[in-house]
């Protein structure tokens, strides 16, 4: 599965044809089509349109109120206005200090030219003394590795 | 960016949803005094909500207003005034003035 993500779009992915027999059936049903591919239906069902103090997403049971009237820039970029992101793993709107938080679970490796992971790469995780703010590459959900670019940035 | 109809009252902008819902807008920036109701447009951005009031309404108000006035100063020039030194006389050519400002509003020709 092909997988990019950054701090203003989000995750996308590419399913591809040799990935169905693995693909967990709870991941695909995150999934939600977009254009040149899938994004996380979390994120997708979010209004472009927000109104300050109307509750826009529910983040582990707690509905989200918007901070103000404006149309943000991107879904994503909407989120991450009110703390909020999508969580690579579960494909559920959780908080930014969430998807920060390390997890024992997950290690990142390098070859100097290529990152391998056990996980997607979760955006906005501390990475290399900053945080994670966008990736492309491919999931292999036959042995559960990514392989790829991973960039470390800053939010703007 | 949208643009959505808007309405305000009491100084509150209100847009309403597709399920014919009103909703408050508290931090829409009004480009007019938002003292009297009035109908717009919400211009909403990435950067925040701005109303722009149809100005049709109040314009006509203001016409109205301002001819009525003309009136006033037009029959107060055909008043004989006692005249003392603290006051004025109107200009011996005031009525035909004021006539000329009438007929160009009515023409709206000062917009």
């Amino acid at each position: 599965m092909r997988v990019s993500a950054d701090l203003e779009n989000g995750y996308k992915f590419n399913i591809q044809e040799q990935d169905l027999a693995y693909l967990p059936d709870g991941f695909k049903s995150y999934l939600t089509p977009d254009a040149g591919g899938v994004i996380f239906k979390s994120q997708a069902i979010l209004s472009d349109l927000l109104v300050i103090g109307q509750p826009f997403c529910n983040v582990a049971g707690v509905l989200i109120p918007a901070v103000k009237t404006y149309t943000p820039k991107t879904k994503f970029i909407g989120l991450y206005d009110h703390k909020v992101t999508t969580s690579a793993e579960f494909g559920s709107l959780i908080s930014i200090a969430d998807a920060t938080r390390p997890r024992s679970y997950q290690w990142i490796k390098s070859t100097g030219k290529t990152f391998y992971a056990n996980h997607i790469p979760q955006l906005f995780q501390g990475f290399n003394g900053s945080i994670i703010s966008g990736l492309d590459g491919t999931f292999d959900w036959k042995s559960k590795t990514f392989a790829g670019v991973i960039y470390a940035g800053v939010k703007n | 960016m949208k643009i959505l109809d808007c309405s305000v009252a009491g100084g509150v902008a209100t847009i309403t949803d597709s399920n014919g819902v009103e909703i408050a807008v508290p931090d829409a920036v009004l480009q007019c005094a938002g003292v009297f109701k009035s109908k717009g447009k919400l211009i909403v951005s990435d950067s925040g909500a701005v109303y722009i009031v149809d100005t049709q309404p109040d314009l006509q108000f203001l016409l109205d207003e301002v001819k009525a006035i003309a009136d006033q100063v037009g029959k107060m020039s055909l008043i004989p005034v006692s005249r003392t030194p603290d006051q004025s006389p109107l200009a011996p050519d005031v009525t035909v003035a004021i006539e000329v400002i009438k007929a160009k509003l009515d023409a709206k020709e000062l917009i």
